[in-house]
C-alpha cells in the first residue's frame, strides 16, 4: 500500500502525458508551431541563411545626373541592395511599415542646387528604435564622397574656368588616386553584450516563450479536474492532497521539460544552433520549466473556469515574453524597461541562454541566473500549492 | 427582441468577468505603455567620449573643435586626455563609451600628402556610441580629404596661374555641400514608436477579446443552456444575432478604451477621429469573422482556445504586429497583405503619419471589412451545426 501511494504522482503525470499525445492539435501547438516560428523569425529579422545584403529603398524625382549617380554609387556598395520606389511617399510608407529597413530620399533639384554651389541634404529614413546604423554610415560616406567631388569641381572651375562636367570627371579621377585619412577602429574590453547570431536568438526565445505558454494554457486542466470532481475522486483513493498536488505539478513539469528539450534538440539538428555548454542549457530548461509549472498552478487557482484560463494564457504568456526579451533583445530597450523585464523568469532565462550561446559562458557563470529562476519557481509553487490545497479540500 | 435580450445577458456576464476586463482593457494598455516606455530612451541619447590629441598640430586642433560644436554637444559629453593609452584605459573600463585618438604625426602626414589614421577606440558593450564616434571621425576625414581633393582637381584642371599657397588657402574655405539628415516617416513627421506599438498591441488583443463570442456558443452547448435557448420562443437566428451584437459591442468598447487611454495617459496621437472610429469598427468585424470561423470548426472550447492562439499568433507575425519584417523574403512581405490585422495596422499608422481623413484609408477599410464579411459568412453557414447537435 505504501508503494502505491508513493507512485501516485507519477501515475497522474503519466496520464496527463498520454492525453497530450492523443490530441493532434496539442501536438502541433507544442512541437511544430515553435519550430515554424523559429524558422520564420530567424529568416525575417536575424537574416539567418540569407545573403547578408541589406535592401535600401531609394526615391526621388527631378534629381538630375548627380542624383542618378548617387543611386548608382549606393547600389555598387557591397552589402547594400538598392530598390527603387516610385515616390517619396511610397518609400516613407514602406519604411514605417517596416517592409524595408532603410530608405534614402534624394530631394528634387539635387543636381541643380549642387551645381550652383548650394548645399543640399539627403533624407535617411529608418524605423526607430532599431535603426540601421551601419547602412546610415555607408550612405553618409557615399554622400560625402560625392559632395567632395562636386566641391572640388566647382573650385577648379572657379580657378581655371571651363565646363563643370569636365571638372567633375577630373575630380572623380583624382578622388580615386588621392590620399585619404583612414579611420581605424580599435576594439577594447571584453564583449559582455554580444547577442547570438542566426537562429540562436529566436530558437532560445521561442523555447522560453512556448514552454511557458503551453504550461500556462495547461492550467485549464487543473480547473477542469477540480470542477469535474476528478480531484476529489483521486482524493477518495488512497492518496493525500499532497500526492495529488505533486501529481498535478509533475505533469506540467514533465510536459514543459519535454517540450523544452524537443525545441533544444530541433534547433540543434535543423537550425544548426550552437547552445554552448549543453549542461548549462539543460539546467536552464529545467529551472524554467519549474517556474512555468508554478505559474500554471497559480493560474489554476486564480481562475474559476477553464475557458478563462485558456483565453488568458496565451496573451499573458506573450506579454511576459515581450517583457522578458522573447520578442526583441532587452539590450535594445532602456534601462528601466530592462529592470522591469527582469521581474519575469523569461528575462533571466534569456540572459542565461545568451551567455551560453554567444559569450561562451559555463554553468558556473550562469548559475546565479538559474538560481533566480529557481527562486521565482519556488515562490510560485509555494503560493499556488497553498491556494490549490485550500481550493481542493475546502 | 430576443437577440437584444441575449446580447444584454452576455454583456452582463462579461462585465462581471474579471478575465474579460484583463484581456479587453488592462493587458493591451499595459503592453502599449510598456513598449512605448521601453523605446523612449532611444530618442534622447547621451554619451560620454574621450579625445586624445597626441599630435597638437593645427589640423588636429580643428578636429577637437568639431566635437565641441553645438549639435554634437547635445548628445556627447567630452573628456580631453593627454595620451592614447589613457583614452584606451578609460574606454576599456567603460568609464567613457568611446575614444577618439589623433596620433602624433597626423598633421605632418596631411601636409606631405600621406594617409594618416584617426583611431576610434570602441567597446563592444557601447555599440551605438562607437558608431557615432566613427561617424564623427569619418565626417572630419571627408572634410579634410575634400580640401586636398579640391587642390588636386584644380591643379589638374590647369589653374596654373594661381600660386599653390593661394590654392590651398582658398580650398580650405567652405565645406562639403552634401549631408545626410534623419528623414520623417510621414508627411506629418511623426516617428514616435508608441504610434506604431499602440495600434499593433490593440489589434492583437482585440482578436482574443472577440474570441469569447464563438467560445460562449460552444460553452452554452456544453452546459446544455443552448438547448434551453433553442426551446425558447424565438428564432435560432436571434440567438446568433444576440451573440454577434454583444461580441461586437465588447470589441468596439475595448479598442475605444485603448485609443482613449493611450491618448490621454501616454500622449499617443491616433489621428482623424472619424477615420479612427471607422477603422475600429472594421477591425472588430474582421477579428470577429476570423475568430468565429475558428470556433465553428472546433469541437470543444479547449480546442478553440488552442486554435485561436495559433491563428492569432500567425496572423500577428505575418501582419507585422510583433516584429519588423523588413529583412524577410519577398513572399513573406507580400503575405502581410493577406492579413486584416496587417491592413488595420497600416491604416492606423497611415492616419498618424500622414494626417489623412477617412478617404485616405478607404482601401484599408474595404479590405478589412471584406475579410470580416467573407469569414463571417463562412462561420454563419456552419452555425446550424453548432445549434442543433
Amino acid at each position: 500500500m505504501k508503494r502505491l501511494i508513493s507512485r501516485t504522482p507519477l501515475t497522474i503525470a503519466a496520464l496527463n502525458f498520454k492525453r497530450l499525445f492523443k490530441d493532434r492539435l496539442s501536438l502541433f501547438f507544442v512541437f511544430l508551431f515553435p519550430a515554424i516560428l523559429t524558422l520564420v523569425i530567424g529568416v525575417a529579422i536575424f537574416d539567418a541563411g540569407g545573403s547578408g545584403a541589406v535592401r535600401v529603398g531609394v526615391s526621388g524625382s527631378g534629381t538630375g545626373a548627380l542624383g542618378a549617380e548617387l543611386i548608382g554609387r549606393i547600389s555598387e556598395t557591397v552589402g547594400l541592395k538598392v530598390e527603387r520606389f516610385a515616390s517619396d511617399d511610397e518609400l516613407r510608407k514602406a519604411v514605417r511599415r517596416q517592409t524595408i529597413l532603410a530608405g534614402v530620399i534624394i530631394p528634387s533639384g539635387y543636381d541643380d542646387r549642387l551645381r550652383r554651389g548650394e548645399a543640399d541634404q539627403v533624407d535617411f529614413l529608418t524605423f526607430r528604435p532599431q535603426g540601421a546604423p551601419t547602412v546610415r554610415a555607408a550612405v553618409e560616406a557615399i554622400v560625402a564622397d560625392q559632395g567632395s567631388e562636386v566641391k572640388a569641381a566647382l573650385f577648379a572651375q572657379d580657378l581655371a574656368g571651363g565646363d563643370l562636367q569636365d571638372h567633375l570627371a577630373k575630380a572623380e579621377l583624382a578622388s580615386q588616386s588621392s590620399a585619404r585619412i583612414e579611420v581605424a577602429s580599435q576594439q577594447v574590453g571584453s564583449n559582455t553584450s554580444a547577442l547570438p547570431t542566426g537562429f540562436g536568438y529566436p530558437a532560445a526565445a521561442n523555447l522560453i516563450l512556448f514552454v511557458f505558454i503551453t504550461t500556462l494554457v495547461d492550467s485549464q486542466r487543473i480547473i477542469e479536474n477540480r470542477r469535474q470532481g476528478i480531484s476529489r475522486r483521486i482524493l477518495a483513493a488512497p492518496a493525500t492532497a499532497g500526492t495529488l498536488l505533486a501529481g498535478e505539478a509533475l505533469s506540467r513539469f514533465s510536459i514543459a521539460v519535454f517540450q523544452g528539450l524537443f525545441i533544444f534538440a530541433m534547433a540543434t539538428a535543423f537550425f544548426d544552433v550552437k547552445w554552448g555548454n549543453s549542461l548549462g542549457a539543460v539546467v536552464v530548461i529545467l529551472v524554467f520549466a519549474l517556474a512555468a509549472t508554478g505559474a500554471s498552478m497559480l493560474l489554476g487557482t486564480v481562475f474559476r473556469t477553464a475557458e478563462q484560463a485558456a483565453s488568458i494564457g496565451p496573451p499573458l504568456g506573450i506579454a511576459l515574453g515581450m517583457l522578458g526579451g522573447c520578442m526583441w533583445p532587452l539590450e535594445i530597450v532602456g534601462s528601466t524597461m530592462r529592470a522591469v523585464g527582469h521581474i519575469t523568469p523569461h528575462a533571466w532565462a534569456m540572459d542565461a541562454f545568451i551567455g551560453l550561446i554567444a559569450r561562451g559562458q559555463t554553468l558556473v557563470e550562469i548559475w546565479p541566473k538559474a538560481a533566480v529562476i529557481a527562486g521565482i519557481a519556488a515562490l510560485l509553487l509555494l503560493v499556488s500549492t497553498n491556494r490549490l490545497q485550500k481550493a481542493i479540500i475546502g | 427582441m430576443g437577440a437584444l435580450t441575449i446580447a444584454a445577458k452576455d454583456l452582463r456576464l462579461r462585465i462581471r468577468d474579471k478575465s474579460a476586463w484583463i484581456i479587453a482593457v488592462v493587458a493591451p494598455f499595459a503592453l502599449a505603455a510598456i513598449i512605448s516606455f521601453a523605446f523612449k530612451g532611444e530618442d534622447d541619447f547621451h554619451t560620454t567620449m574621450v579625445v586624445a590629441d597626441e599630435d597638437q598640430s593645427e589640423i588636429s586642433k580643428v578636429f577637437a573643435s568639431v566635437l565641441a560644436t553645438p549639435d554634437l554637444k547635445k548628445i556627447i559629453k567630452l573628456r580631453i586626455v593627454e595620451s592614447a593609452d589613457e583614452a584606451e584605459r578609460l574606454t576599456e573600463t567603460e568609464a567613457v563609451a568611446a575614444g577618439l585618438v589623433v596620433p602624433k604625426g597626423f598633421g605632418e602626414a596631411i601636409a606631405n600628402g600621406g594617409s594618416p589614421q584617426i583611431i576610434v577606440i570602441q567597446h563592444p558593450n557601447s555599440a551605438v556610441a562607437g558608431s557615432i564616434a566613427q561617424n564623427i571621425a569619418r565626417r572630419f576625414a571627408a572634410e579634410t580629404d575634400s580640401v586636398r581633393l579640391s587642390v588636386a582637381t584644380a591643379i589638374s584642371a590647369g589653374a596654373g596661374g594661381v600660386p599653390p599657397d593661394e590654392i590651398a588657402r582658398r580650398a580650405a574655405q567652405g565645406s562639403i555641400p552634401t549631408s545626410v539628415q534623419e528623414g520623417a516617416l510621414g508627411t506629418l513627421g511623426q516617428n514616435s514608436s508608441s504610434n506604431y506599438f499602440g495600434p499593433a498591441m490593440a489589434i492583437f488583443f482585440v482578436f482574443f477579446t472577440v474570441s469569447f463570442g464563438g467560445l460562449s456558443l460552444l460553452q452554452e452547448r456544453r452546459l446544455g443552456t443552448m438547448q434551453r435557448l433553442i426551446a425558447a420562443p424565438m428564432a435560432r437566428g436571434q440567438i446568433i444575432l444576440g451573440k454577434i451584437i454583444s461580441t461586437f459591442i465588447i470589441g468596439v468598447v475595448s479598442l475605444s478604451i485603448m485609443v482613449a487611454s493611450t491618448s490621454l495617459l501616454l500622449g499617443s496621437n491616433w489621428g482623424n477621429p472619424l477615420a479612427v472610429a471607422a477603422l475600429i469598427l472594421a477591425t472588430v468585424l474582421a477579428a470577429m469573422g476570423i475568430m468565429s470561423v475558428v470556433a465553428v470548426f472546433s469541437t470543444s472550447e479547449e480546442r478553440a482556445g488552442a486554435l485561436s492562439s495559433i491563428v492569432v499568433l500567425a496572423l500577428s507575425l505575418l501582419g507585422g504586429n510583433f516584429i519588423p519584417i523588413s529583412q524577410a523574403p519577398k513572399i513573406f512581405r507580400t503575405l502581410a497583405l493577406f492579413t486584416p490585422n496587417g491592413w488595420a495596422l497600416r491604416g492606423f499608422t497611415d492616419l498618424v503619419a500622414d494626417g489623412g481623413g477617412i478617404a485616405s484609408v478607404s482601401t484599408h477599410l474595404m479590405v478589412i471589412v471584406g475579410f470580416g464579411l467573407v469569414t463571417g459568412l463562412i462561420a454563419l453557414s456552419q452555425t446550424r451545426k453548432l445549434l442543433v447537435r
